[in-house]
């Protein structure tokens, strides 16, 4: 499963609990790019990668937060691994994103300032 | 790279601007399976033995017996049946929490033709209700087995209070049943009739499109000429001479009506 959506929107929220409710794995894919070291790949090394990742799972049903993020990661996981059962995009007004953004301190790795948000 | 996705894979737009528990709300509706509980009413027990064996054999239901289950967890001596034994031996309860784990291992095993279960025994209290409804899926609807009267009187005191046929009645989701009958089931799990209208002038192509759509989406064809023509057949004189006036609307939207009712839950 997909789960996609601007910041703060709630993914990471979202996806903890539902992973919790439906006995599946999270994975936060821009956490575990910097995990792998695969920051300085390209989107084809990182897809083969995940790929490869979500085949070595004992679990396997995963919410994956925050991928696919560009066309190309798109087509290449869906030409090159089962498609997901479900892919949620999670919106919210800029206003609801200012006003969660605002509850965070500024040195939390999830905060950005409001002028970059807009 | 969003049209992309919403064309190749099964997309959803939530919006997140409610509270936590209305986004998960609208989330988990778009993949939780199906769950119903079915409860024996007086002199009614029969009939929910006859249900779940319909459902089960019939309609791609799968019972989850939680005795059963619970019984065979612990003799497997698994994690939760350890769990299950110390709690047993002990003489408690097995705990809501061990029980809702052990099912939602069951109902989110991954297999995506398994979506439609049955809970027997199990919720008996509102505290397991919770537990269930909180950590694995929304219970659809309660179904009460009942003898002919289909009446359930829930008296209003303590004992009420901690009743689940109490609490789901008041959420509306309590249904009576008093016989068997699967489009009746389906209207209770508020699955209404899809209807659609085909119309157009003469070789445009309506009779072959509702074709289509009775043979590739399973949908009920409800011709209204046919039916003028056999209600115009059944008007016929003594003498075998057919009808040529004007069918009556009532006796044909009759027909249509008989024929809605018998495809109810359908589409």
């Amino acid at each position: 499963m997909f789960l996609l959506g601007q910041k703060a929107s709630g993914k990471s929220t979202v996806a903890r609990k539902m992973a919790a409710r439906t006995n599946m794995k999270h994975i936060d894919f821009p956490k575990w790019v910097v995990d792998s070291g695969l920051e300085e790949q390209g989107d084809e090394a990182v897809c083969l990668q995940l790929i490869q990742t979500l085949a070595e799972q004992q679990k396997p049903r995963v919410v994956l937060e925050s991928f696919p993020q560009n066309e190309f990661q798109a087509k290449f996981f869906l030409r090159n691994c089962t498609p997901p059962s479900n892919v949620f995009s999670l919106t919210c007004s800029i206003d609801i994103s200012q006003e969660r953004m605002n509850s965070l301190q500024d040195t939390d790795s999830n905060y950005v300032s409001s002028i970059a948000l807009s | 790279m969003i049209p992309f996705l919403e064309e190749k894979t099964n997309f959803s737009e939530i919006n997140t601007e409610g509270t936590l528990d209305k986004t998960m709300e609208l989330v988990n509706a778009r993949f939780e399976p199906c769950v119903i509980h079915v409860r024996p009413g007086a002199k009614a027990g029969h009939l929910r033995k006859e249900m779940t064996e319909q459902l089960c054999t019939g309609h791609g239901f799968v019972n989850l017996d939680v005795t059963e289950l619970t019984r065979e967890e612990s003799h497997r001596r698994t994690a939760l049946g350890l769990e299950m034994q110390a709690a047993q031996q002990a003489g408690r309860p097995i705990p809501a929490s061990v029980t809702v784990r052990m099912l939602q291992k069951i109902i989110y095993c991954g297999q995506a033709a398994l979506n439609k279960y049955i809970l027997t025994n199990f919720p008996d209290s509102i505290d397991q209700v919770r537990e269930f409804e909180a950590n694995c899926a929304k219970i659809q609807t309660v179904i009460y087995s009942t003898s002919d009267d289909a009446v359930v009187e829930i008296l209003n005191n303590n004992l009420a209070l901690h009743n689940i046929d109490s609490q789901f009645q008041k959420e509306f989701r309590l249904q009576t049943m008093s016989t068997w009958d699967y489009s009746v089931f389906q209207e209770k799990l508020g699955n209404k009739v899809e209807y659609g209208v085909l119309l157009g002038q003469s070789n445009s192509g309506k009779t072959t499109l509702a074709g289509v759509l009775k043979s590739n989406m399973e949908f009920t064809v409800i011709d209204m000429k046919a039916i003028s023509d056999a209600v115009r057949a059944g008007m016929a004189n003594e003498d075998g001479e057919a009808f040529e006036g004007e069918v009556p609307l009532q006796s044909v939207e009759e027909e249509v009506i008989k024929i809605i009712n018998k495809s109810k839950g359908g589409a």
